[in-house]
């Protein structure tokens, strides 16, 4: 409950605003590697592009992107993140079966992204996912310089579209305008401006895929209804207090 | 189960004949692709005899998709290795042309001449079609559904294209469509 206050308390602005709000929404922790010693930044400046153009490819399905802050895990072993036959013993495997022990969250629901310099010291290897399980790596230097340093502004919405059930083969995938085909046949934007439904109509998703992104628990809807005002007001104050808890609780961790 | 985004890079080296074998074009990474530029050189073959026409540095980003060669010398570069709408999606050379800063060090290496090159956008364009559909209908790299082919005449190129054909004339390289 505490964890829905704030929630609570984004959607009463929306209704106080005159909006009703439904949708669907991911929570994403974000989390750097980083050098032993903390000096070494994977990803230097920030990635905002990358999030909206991630948005905005989803937006097909109505499904709302949340990044939440950074976290960090300081082991420069995994600086080139060891993806290999992802068995036992090896890096990703590990670091995604026991998320908290490398800076993920604690939540099941809640989908694990780790940004590593590099995935198996491979030049053209960009992201690696679980298909339909929880855990996500991008080689981030190899992301942020394709295409002149324009960035494969789609790496992190396809990875995505894998821990939610989706392949490079099934559910229409296979069109070099998809999403979710696989990274040699997949045209690639180089602008926001070229994500579907604009310009050239890149990164779509079909209706077979949306619907199988949608059965996955990783997607939570968010649907309120319209209350009356004084309603509202009480849910809002409700919420500030449920805000104030987690920062709270933030402060203490 | 895992599953990625990669893309497989080309060869360290990969080579392009003219229709007679006397042009071939070849295009390699000096550092296994960790620059991501590739290096291309012509050479005019003639019996035993290897003539190196031109060699130059290509800013395709892990070299272009598609070469072709005429039996002219003239060299049609087509897209980059990655699928993205490039500013150098055509590009034509000419064996004739001499180095940007006069005559090369070696005197005998020009760079070769470029007489045309196009973007990605000129090609909705001259076909008449919307970029989108282009991209939608594409097989191979960003807008092409087969890889593109000399002409018979052997002094064009054809790519197939969005139902269309985009005809690149070699002497000039102007686009227009059939
Ligand atoms: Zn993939």
């Amino acid at each position: 409950m505490r964890n829905l206050l704030p929630t609570l308390a984004a959607c009463t602005v929306l209704l106080l605003a005159g909006d009703a709000f439904a949708g669907s929404v991911i929570n994403i922790q974000p989390i750097q590697i980083r050098s032993t010693d903390g000096s070494t930044t994977v990803v230097n400046p920030g990635m905002e592009l990358f999030e909206a153009v991630g948005d905005k490819i989803w937006d097909q399905a109505g499904i709302d992107l949340n990044f939440l802050s950074w976290t960090t895990v300081d082991d420069s072993s995994l600086l080139d993140l060891e993806v290999g036959a992802a068995t036992p013993g090896t890096e990703f495997y590990d670091i995604t079966t026991d998320p908290t022990s490398y800076g993920g969250s604690a939540n099941a629901l809640t989908i694990n992204m780790w940004f590593a310099a590099s995935l198996d010291a491979s030049p053209g290897f960009y992201g690696v996912a679980w298909v339909g399980a929880n855990g996500i790596a991008i080689g981030w230097d190899a992301v942020a310089a394709f295409n002149g340093g324009v960035g494969r502004l789609d790496t992190i919405a396809h990875e995505l579209g894998h821990n939610l059930g989706l392949g490079h083969g099934n559910f229409g995938a296979g069109g070099a305008n998809n999403l979710m085909t696989t990274g040699g046949s997949r045209s690639v934007p180089s602008s926001i401006g070229n994500v579907t439904p604009d310009g050239f109509g890149l990164d779509v998703l079909t209706s077979a895929q949306i619907t199988q992104a949608l059965s996955s628990d990783f997607v939570q809807d968010v649907q309120v209804v319209p209350l009356p005002a004084p309603v509202a007001l009480g849910l809002l104050g409700l919420g500030f207090v449920g805000l104030l808890n987690l920062r709270r609780r933030r402060a203490a961790a | 189960m895992l599953s990625s985004d990669r893309i497989d890079l080309p060869p360290e080296s990969r080579e392009a004949a003219s229709p007679s074998g006397r042009f071939v074009l070849s295009v390699s990474t000096p550092d296994a692709w960790k620059s991501k530029t590739a290096t291309a050189e012509l050479v005019e073959v003639d019996g035993d005899e290897r003539r190196v026409v031109w060699t130059r540095k290509l800013p395709h980003e892990y070299g272009p998709r598609f070469t072709l060669v005429t039996d002219e010398g003239t060299v049609i570069l087509l897209d980059e290795w990655i699928n993205v709408a490039s500013s150098r999606a055509i590009t034509v050379i000419h064996p004739s042309g001499i180095h940007p800063s006069g005559i090369h060090p070696s005197g005998i290496h020009p760079s070769g001449n470029v007489i045309a090159q196009h973007a990605f956008a000129a090609i909705p364009e001259v076909l008449w079609i919307p970029g989108r559909e282009l991209v939608a209908a594409a097989r191979h790299g960003l807008w092409m559904t087969n890889p593109p082919t000399l002409g018979d005449d052997g002094k064009s190129v054809r790519a197939e294209s969005g139902g269309r054909t985009l005809v690149i004339d070699a002497a000039d390289g102007s686009l227009r469509a059939e």
